[in-house]
C-alpha cells in the first residue's frame, strides 16, 4: 500500500476495557478473590449458581467503580440497574452473567491524551477521547481446554463472580498509537486509584478494540471487534494489522464484513471468530434478584474528595516543580512503584530530581533488566542509587566506573542497597588530580607521535581515540572532563 | 445490547408464532424440540405474546419503566471474606470431576 493510498483512509477506533476490581471478596458473595488458589476452593452457592442462592452486592466494588468514574469525569447515576446477560458456557454456572445494560453506574467521561509530538520533549498532539459508560459486572470462571482428555474441558470457578468494571470508550481514537496511549492512561489511572492491579498477562486488565476505516467526511465504515489483546504490543500490532486488512479489502473493491475477530500474536494477524449473523443474542433483562442500585450524592462527594492526585496532574507537577523531562514524567507515572522509587531517591537526598528521574529510567532500569532482581529492590535501594547518580553527575565517577558499580551491585548476592554500597566502595575514586592526569596524558601522547601529527594536520576526529587511550591507562577511572581539557591544551 | 426480533414485536394474526422464531428460541434455551412440540409451542408462545400485545396497547407515556417489583434500594454487603463451601462436597455432586476441577464435554475456546 502506498502512502497516498493510506492517506485516503482514516481509521476509527474505540476500546472496551475490562478491569478486575481490587476487592477482598467477589461482587455478589463473600468468597475471596485472591489469585492462584487451588481450583474450586473459593466457591459458595452464590458463585456456583446453585438454585435459591441470592446475590448481595459488595459495597467496595461500587465504591471502586464510582472512584473510577469520578477520575475520568463521569456522571454517577443516582440509580442504576443490574441486568442478566444470557448465554450458555460451562464457566458461567448460572447461564447468565450479571451485568448492567441500559442504566450503568457511570456515564459520559473522557480522557485527555498527550501524544508524542515531533520531539520527545514537546508533546504537541492532544486527543479528547470520550468515555461512553462504565458498568459493573461479574467475571466468569476459567475453562482449561483438553484437560482430563482431548474431548474434555476442565472448569475452575474461583474467578466466577470476581468484580469487573467495563469501561466503554467512544470511537474517538485514530491510530494504533492513540489506542495504546488511551489504554496506558487508563491503566495509570486505575493503578493510581488502587482500583485494579493492571496486570494484563494475568488478565486483570483486558481490552477489546473496535476498528473501522472510512474516508474523512464520509459515513463511518463497517467495524470489526478484535478480541484477545493481552498486552500493549498486541494492541498496537492487532490494530495496525486490522487497519491494513480493511484498507486492503476496500482498495480491492471488496467490502468489510461486520464480525468478531481474534488476534493471534504468533501468527501476527486477526482471524474471523463469528459474523454478525452468528452474534450472540444475549436477551438482557433486569435481574429480579437485585433491586436498583441507589447511590447517595453525598456519598459520591465524599468519594470525590478522597481521589488522589491523578496521573495527568502528577506529570504536570513533576515537570513544573522538579524539572523532570516529559518522557521521564510519563514513565514515572505509568507505574506507582516507579514513582515511589523516584520519591524515595528524592527524600534520600538526590541533588537534582530531574537528573535522578532520567537516571532511574535509563541506567538503573538497564542494570535491573540485566539482573534477576525485582523492581521492589530498586525502591529500597533508591537512596544509594540517587547517591551514585549524584556522584557520577558531578564527575566523581566516570562512565566506566558507574557501569562497574551498577553491574556489580545488581549482580551481587546481598540486598541491592548493601551490594551497591560495597560496589561503590570497591570502585575507588576517580582520578581528577591535575598533575597526575597531565603526567598520564604526556606519557600517552609521547607514544603516539604519528597520530598526534595527523591530528595536528587536521584529522581532528582522532580526539576520541586519544581520550580512549588515556582512559585505558587510567583503567577507566579518569575524570572525563579534566582529561578532555588537558588533551585539548596539549594538542592545541 | 438488547435487540428485539421484529417478528417478536408483532405476533401473527392467527395467534401462532412463526416456526423459525420457535426454533431460534428453543436453540437459545438449548432445548431439543420434537416436531409436535414445536407445533404446540407455536400456538402457546403466540398466545403468551398476545397477552403482552394487550399490555403494549396501553398508553404508558410518562410512566418510568419498572425494573423491580419493590421500591427497595439495593442492600450492600461489607467486603469481608466468609468461608464458602467444602470443595469436595461440591465436586462430589458433579457428574465428572478430577483434581479439583469440574470436567465437561470439550468446548471450543
Amino acid at each position: 500500500m502506498s502512502a497516498s493510498e493510506a492517506a485516503r483512509w482514516q481509521a476509527v477506533i474505540g476500546l472496551e476495557v475490562h478491569a478486575q476490581l481490587r476487592t477482598s471478596t467477589k461482587i455478589f458473595c463473600s468468597c475471596p478473590t485472591s489469585f492462584g488458589a487451588a481450583p474450586n476452593t473459593h466457591v459458595c452457592p452464590v458463585c456456583l449458581g446453585l438454585p435459591g442462592a441470592l446475590p448481595v452486592l459488595n459495597r467496595a466494588a461500587v465504591q471502586l467503580a464510582v472512584r473510577t468514574g469520578l477520575a475520568v469525569g463521569c456522571t454517577i447515576a443516582p440509580r442504576s440497574v443490574f441486568a442478566r446477560k444470557n448465554y450458555f458456557y460451562p464457566d458461567l454456572p448460572k447461564g447468565y452473567q450479571i451485568s448492567q445494560a441500559e442504566l450503568p453506574v457511570c456515564l459520559d467521561g473522557h480522557l485527555d491524551l498527550e501524544l508524542p509530538g515531533a520531539t520527545t520533549d514537546s508533546p504537541t498532539l492532544q486527543r479528547h477521547a470520550r468515555i461512553q459508560r462504565i458498568h459493573l459486572e461479574e467475571d466468569a470462571g476459567k475453562s482449561i481446554h483438553g484437560e482430563g482428555g482431548a474431548q474434555t474441558s476442565a472448569i475452575d470457578l474461583n474467578r466466577a463472580g470476581t468484580p469487573l468494571i467495563e469501561i466503554v470508550g467512544h470511537p474517538d481514537l485514530r491510530s494504533a498509537d492513540e489506542a495504546v496511549a488511551y489504554l496506558k492512561e487508563l491503566r495509570a489511572i486505575l493503578l493510581c486509584l488502587g482500583v485494579c492491579d493492571g496486570n494484563m498477562e494475568e488478565g486483570s486488565l483486558r481490552c477489546d478494540a473496535n476498528v473501522s476505516v472510512h474516508r474523512p467526511g464520509e459515513p463511518l465504515g463497517t467495524r470489526c471487534e478484535i478480541k484477545n489483546v493481552n498486552s500493549f504490543k498486541s494492541l498496537r500490532d492487532a490494530i495496525a494489522y486490522e487497519i491494513d486488512r480493511q484498507v486492503g479489502l476496500l482498495n480491492d473493491g471488496q467490502r468489510v464484513v461486520q464480525q468478531t475477530r481474534l488476534w493471534s500474536q504468533e501468527r501476527g494477524r486477526t482471524e474471523a471468530m463469528r459474523s454478525k449473523e452468528e452474534a450472540h443474542d444475549y436477551r438482557y433483562f433486569p435481574d429480579p434478584d437485585l433491586p436498583a442500585l441507589v447511590i447517595d450524592p453525598g456519598e459520591v462527594e465524599i468519594l470525590r474528595l478522597g481521589l488522589p492526585e491523578l496521573p495527568a496532574a502528577r506529570r504536570a507537577r513533576l515537570r513544573a516543580e522538579q524539572g523532570v523531562t516529559a518522557q521521564a514524567a510519563a514513565w514515572l507515572v505509568e507505574e506507582p512503584e516507579r514513582l515511589r522509587a523516584f520519591q524515595a531517591g528524592v527524600q534520600g537526598g538526590a541533588g537534582e530530581p530531574a537528573a535522578w528521574a532520567t537516571f532511574l529510567m535509563t541506567q538503573a532500569i538497564a542494570a535491573l533488566t540485566r539482573s534477576s532482581r525485582a523492581f521492589a529492590e530498586v525502591t529500597t535501594a533508591a537512596r544509594e542509587l540517587a547517591r551514585i547518580c549524584d556522584k557520577w553527575r558531578t564527575g566523581g565517577l566516570s562512565n566506566r566506573m558507574l557501569n562497574d558499580v551498577l553491574t556489580q551491585g545488581f549482580a551481587g548476592e546481598e540486598p541491592l542497597f548493601a551490594a551497591l554500597q560495597t560496589a561503590l566502595t570497591g570502585v575507588g575514586e576517580v582520578v581528577s588530580d591535575t598533575a597526575a592526569l597531565e603526567a598520564t596524558v604526556d606519557q600517552v601522547l609521547a607514544g603516539l607521535g604519528p597520530q598526534v601529527e595527523k591530528y595536528r594536520s587536521g584529522q581532528v576526529q582522532l580526539f576520541g581515540f586519544f581520550v580512549g587511550q588515556v582512559m585505558r591507562v587510567l583503567d577507566g577511572k579518569g575524570d572525563a572532563q579534566a582529561v578532555n581539557a588537558i588533551l585539548r591544551r596539549r594538542l592545541g | 445490547m438488547t435487540q428485539t426480533d421484529p417478528r417478536l414485536a408483532a405476533p401473527l394474526e392467527h395467534g401462532a408464532l412463526d416456526a423459525d422464531v420457535v426454533r431460534r428460541t428453543a436453540q437459545l434455551a438449548r432445548l431439543a424440540l420434537q416436531p409436535d412440540e414445536a407445533h404446540r409451542y407455536q400456538a402457546d408462545l403466540g398466545r403468551i405474546l398476545g397477552y403482552f400485545q394487550d399490555l403494549q396497547d396501553l398508553d404508558t407515556t410518562g410512566v418510568p419503566p419498572m425494573v423491580h417489583p419493590t421500591d427497595a434500594a439495593m442492600p450492600l454487603r461489607e467486603d469481608e471474606v466468609r468461608p464458602g463451601v467444602d470443595p469436595q462436597t461440591i465436586l462430589g455432586q458433579a457428574p465428572r470431576a478430577e483434581t479439583g476441577l469440574f470436567l465437561v464435554p470439550r468446548v471450543v475456546g
